[in-house]
């Protein structure tokens, strides 16, 4: 307590005070952009935090990476244009919800969903971090691929329109994750010789094709019928009574998958997001609406995303070992301060540390503050007619695209993604399996191979520890639970005598 | 009966990736190589859609927009080729010119002048502000 | 509606912008122009942190502005290439590494000559490889865990961040050298590896020695030795590997300012002063503290080159070896 006092006169000093507001409001306004998020936001302006006391730069860093977060979800749900994996699953049901006309209720959901779940991250930050690295270090590579198994099983059993078509996506999403340098035998994995490939897909590129390029091609056509009048009172925006009541839980419970998994640098956000939309569309009432707008669908992953967002600092600082990109240029940013992160940190540095973490909880309320009043603006961009809309939204996915390596190689993927995108979708093919897929199966394949050579090719090394059993024991659990449901439908089936259902599987 | 023949090309695509993988390195059991993962992705591939492709009915596609897919896919691309050839400005505006023509409003000299301030803005932000390395014009 | 958003944005960027754009123009003579120096990986590795720490003191050393650019990608092959093709002005330069210049033109094809390209100007970082265990591991120098894992008995991992890193030949040296059967595991980068090795899923690790010097400080792993000639300032009770009973181990990773073959002289040697004038800039001195590296500037551009020269040849015989060759 003493120590966050410390650092909360830390954080209150006018310059960082400031610092922390520009970061947020940078990082909000960046993120808003489509086609560029909190890596490229952090990565582009950190050459400008270098003049800057450590400590306020690294403030403002922040303030832009989580700031970005915010902000990328609208982008998002308004345009269908997710800059990470996170946001993607915030747009499963944001970009429905903003076709229905409710665009201000999904971006305000979104605001108290980020700000709940951020908030209790910061709680669990401030009070757990040395308990959480030592969790952390329990987790090698046999208990991250009993999670990822359970993390992809948890996906499957949601079910969906065409189980033959979204297996197909995991799978084609899973071997565009293959591509690239092998780690463990150095085979090149379909990079035909191009250097651009050696290192794999980039998520941008491909999230902006699968989900933007398309959307546009697929938008233009029925271009006529969006005329649709967006209110933009502030009165429309507040979601109704039953909305609330229909979000709390799952915000609870997003925010404590965000916090489970944020700080694992194996996982991260997008495990977190996406077990916890998982999660929800499995207790739901309602599944039938997920998908198609359902509010849940919106408050748990980015309650789940904010609150790993703020948890996966836990790592980052006290360990020095990033869990996203984005983290590892944070770490970038920090040693160029000449501050090594890293176990000695929150000793060595106590008024670093805890003026950080202070100035989340700061930024958090200042971004609530700045985000609930530009609602109405950012709505509004949807009464700008499509056909001057989608020209410009097309520049800013190229640009953004761009400028992830300064090349245009990126562009060209995105474009490729995106029309291959628009065929598939055309016969009925979602996008999201496929983001899914190609975001997981990597960690997937790669905590596999690493435990067999651990284990020196015994396949009983695989449950070798507590909490990978545990894991399996769930997995199981949810697998039977399905089956069980199956045969529990089939008896109800057969007692009303209708023997037609059975026959399909 | 009608086939979806949009399997068929899913079979083709992963019958191409299970070919490719075949160069890559095996392994044993204690080092698992890198042909193994993609073997089974692309396998499972081929096996599902060649099964969907003969016994699942074809679903009507919906409609294509030829105009809207062929002006989306060329403002990208000219984007590609012009960008680092000719700069920033003339490269967002004609982009956008060849966008805006996927659709049926036809308000050209509007369009033009929109694209123009449009494309400050795109430099202004990244090029100057953000220090992305394309320069705003550049002679061929 | 579109257009106002850009303007509140632009101004908010504008200002934002104005600290790294409003520096002062250049004197007649070179540079007459912003230096540009890119950076062949992402933004905010530790080569991009070196390089950033250079490029600031160029900055006051030349008297113009000089610019960081990151192009990463191909484990340092494609910004390599692209200024090895860049105009030889001087404005064009490179921050190579070990991995760009000596390891990879070994590993794959490239699109470059990493000799004949480039007109080297200075080296700035040699960061020595520094092998340590982890506490459970009962060797308390290298003589003991040589005894411990040539034995055969104990089943020892040693990581790495990828097929022919530091780290990975490191690895494969000791075992050769030893008669060790310790296990390679590869990860996505030393990150992710030396979070291992602190958990003690990896018990010997050795790589260069930054990201790994809080872990030892905080006695989170015990340094063994240093794969270097001298005792580095760093870890002064760590001794060198040939004083801990090992020869043939000295090896690390080198970073170091490139220019484009056919640079005119005058440039080269304006450059070359101001990398040399880093070596008693405290600034520079206490940044490279602070990420655990120590200045190193060669005596001129020409010994640089047969510097490059000899780590190419070097690492071309450790690397001619069927464990980091591709079957193709």
């Amino acid at each position: 307590m003493e120590d966050f006092l410390i650092g909360l006169s830390t954080a209150m000093m006018t310059q960082n005070l400031l610092a922390c507001l520009a970061g947020v409001f940078l990082g909000t306004a960046i993120g808003v952009i489509p086609g560029i998020g909190a890596l490229a936001a952090i990565s582009l302006l950190l050459p400008v935090t270098f003049a800057m006391d450590p400590t306020t730069g690294i403030v403002m860093l922040a303030g832009v990476y989580y700031g970005a977060e915010y902000g990328g979800s609208t982008a998002s749900i308004l345009l269908n244009l997710p800059g990470t994996p996170s946001n993607a699953i915030t747009c499963l049901d944001g970009y429905p919800m903003a076709q229905k006309g409710e665009a201000g209720v999904a971006l305000f959901m979104t605001t108290i969903a980020s700000f709940v779940g951020g908030s209790i991250g910061i709680l669990v930050l401030s009070a757990l971090t040395p308990a959480i690295v030592k969790v952390g270090m329990a987790f090698g590579a046999v208990e991250y691929f009993a999670i990822i198994v359970f993390c992809f099983v948890a996906v499957a059993t949601i079910g969906g329109s065409d189980p033959k078509k979204n297996f197909v996506m995991v799978a084609l999403g899973a071997l565009l994750g293959t591509v690239g340098l092998d780690i463990y035998d150095g085979a090149e994995r379909y990079s035909f010789g191009s250097h651009n490939l050696i290192d794999g897909l980039s998520l941008v590129p491909v999230a902006m094709g699968l989900f933007g390029l398309s959307e546009i091609i697929m938008s233009i056509r029925d271009g006529e019928q969006r005329h649709m009048r967006h209110k933009i009172s502030f009165k429309s925006m507040l979601p109704s009574a039953q909305q609330w009541k229909r979000s709390f839980w799952p915000m609870l419970r997003g925010a404590a998958s965000g916090c489970f998994f944020g700080p694992l640098p194996g996982t991260g956000p997008s495990v977190a997001t996406i077990l916890a939309y998982a999660n929800e569309k499995k207790l739901s009432r309602r599944p039938e609406e997920f998908g198609k707008g359902a509010i849940e669908g919106v408050a748990a992953p980015e309650s789940a995303n904010n609150a790993a967002v703020q948890t996966a600092f836990v790592p980052t600082l006290s360990l020095g070992i990033p869990g996203t990109p984005t983290m590892a240029i944070m770490i970038g940013a920090l040693m160029i301060h000449g501050i090594v992160p890293g176990p000695m940190l929150m000793s060595n540095e106590p008024q670093l540390f805890w003026g950080l973490v202070a100035s989340f909880w700061i930024g958090n309320v200042l971004l609530l503050v700045i985000n609930i009043p530009l609602i109405g603006l950012w709505v509004s961009f949807l009464n700008v007619p499509y056909r001057l809309l989608y020209p410009a939204i097309i520049i800013l996915i190229c640009v953004g695209s761009y400028s992830l390596k300064n090349s245009t190689f990126d562009v060209l993927v995105m474009l490729v993604v995106g029309v291959a995108a628009y065929g598939l979708r055309r016969h009925g093919f979602l996008p999201a399996p496929l983001l899914i897929g190609f975001v997981l199966s990597p960690m997937l394949e790669e905590n596999f191979r690493r435990a067999m050579i651990m284990g020196r090719g015994e396949v009983s090394y695989l449950f070798d520890s507590p909490i990978s059993i545990v894991t399996w024991l769930l997995t199981l659990g949810m697998v039977l639970s399905v089956l069980y449901r199956h045969q529990l439908k089939r008896l109800a089936a057969r007692s009303l005598g209708d023997t037609t259902k059975t026959e399909n599987h | 009966m009608a086939r979806d023949f949009s399997w068929l090309f899913i079979a083709v695509l992963g019958a191409a990736a299970f070919y490719f993988a075949l160069d890559f390195k095996f392994g044993t059991l204690a080092n698992v190589g890198s042909a193994v993962y993609p073997l089974i992705l692309s396998a499972a591939i081929v096996l599902i859609s060649l099964y969907s492709f003969i016994f699942s009915p074809r679903e009507e596609p919906m409609p294509t927009n030829r105009r809207a897919f062929l002006s989306v896919a060329a403002s990208v691309a000219v984007f590609i080729l012009l960008v680092e050839a000719v700069g920033l400005l003339p490269t967002v505006v004609l982009s956008m010119v060849i966008a805006y023509g996927g659709q049926s409003e036809r308000r050209y000299p509007f369009f033009i002048a929109y694209a123009c301030v449009f494309s400050v803005g795109v430099w202004l932000i990244f090029s100057y502000a953000l220090n992305l390395p394309i320069p705003p014009f550049r002679l061929p | 509606m579109l257009t106002r958003f850009l303007t509140l944005a632009k101004t908010t960027f504008v200002a934002a912008a104005f600290a790294v754009a409003a520096i002062p123009a250049a004197q007649a003579e070179f540079p007459e122009q912003a230096v540009k120096i890119v950076v062949p990986y992402k933004a905010g590795g530790n080569t991009d942190v070196i390089a950033r720490i250079f490029a600031d003191h160029l900055q006051e050393a030349l008297g113009g502005a000089v610019v960081v650019e990151n192009r990463g990608g191909g484990g340092g092959t494609i910004g390599a290439a692209l200024v090895a093709g860049a105009k030889p002005d001087g404005y064009t330069l490179l921050f190579a590494t070990a991995g760009s210049h000596s390891i990879n033109p070994n590993l794959r094809k490239i699109k470059y000559d990493p000799i004949k390209d480039f007109q080297p100007i200075s080296v700035g970082v040699v960061s020595s490889l520094l092998m340590v265990v982890h506490p459970s591991v009962p060797a308390k120098t290298l003589k003991e865990l040589i005894a411990l894992t040539s034995s055969g008995k104990e089943q020892y991992n040693f990581a790495s961040g990828g097929i022919g890193t530091l780290a990975h030949v490191a690895g494969e040296l000791y075992n050769q050298k030893t008669g060790s059967k310790l296990t390679h595991v590869p990860y996505k980068g030393a990150g992710p590896a030396l979070n291992d090795a602190v958990a003690g899923r990896i018990q010997v690790y050795m790589n260069n020695i930054p990201k790994i010097l809080p872990h030892v400080q905080s006695g989170a792993l015990r340094p063994l030795a240093l794969g270097a000639a001298k005792r580095s300032a760093l870890l002064p009770d760590v001794p060198t590997t040939a004083e801990a009973g090992m020869t043939g181990m000295e090896m690390g990773s080198w970073f170091g300012l490139l220019a484009p073959a056919g640079t005119p002289k005058d440039a080269v040697d304006k450059l070359f002063t101001a990398m040399q004038s880093a070596k008693t800039s405290a600034k520079v001195l206490e940044r490279l503290k602070g990420i655990g590296s120590e200045i190193e500037i060669s005596d001129s551009p020409e010994q640089f080159g047969a510097y490059m020269q000899d780590q190419l040849k070097w690492w071309a015989g450790v690397l001619d070896n069927p464990v980091f060759k591709k079957k193709k």
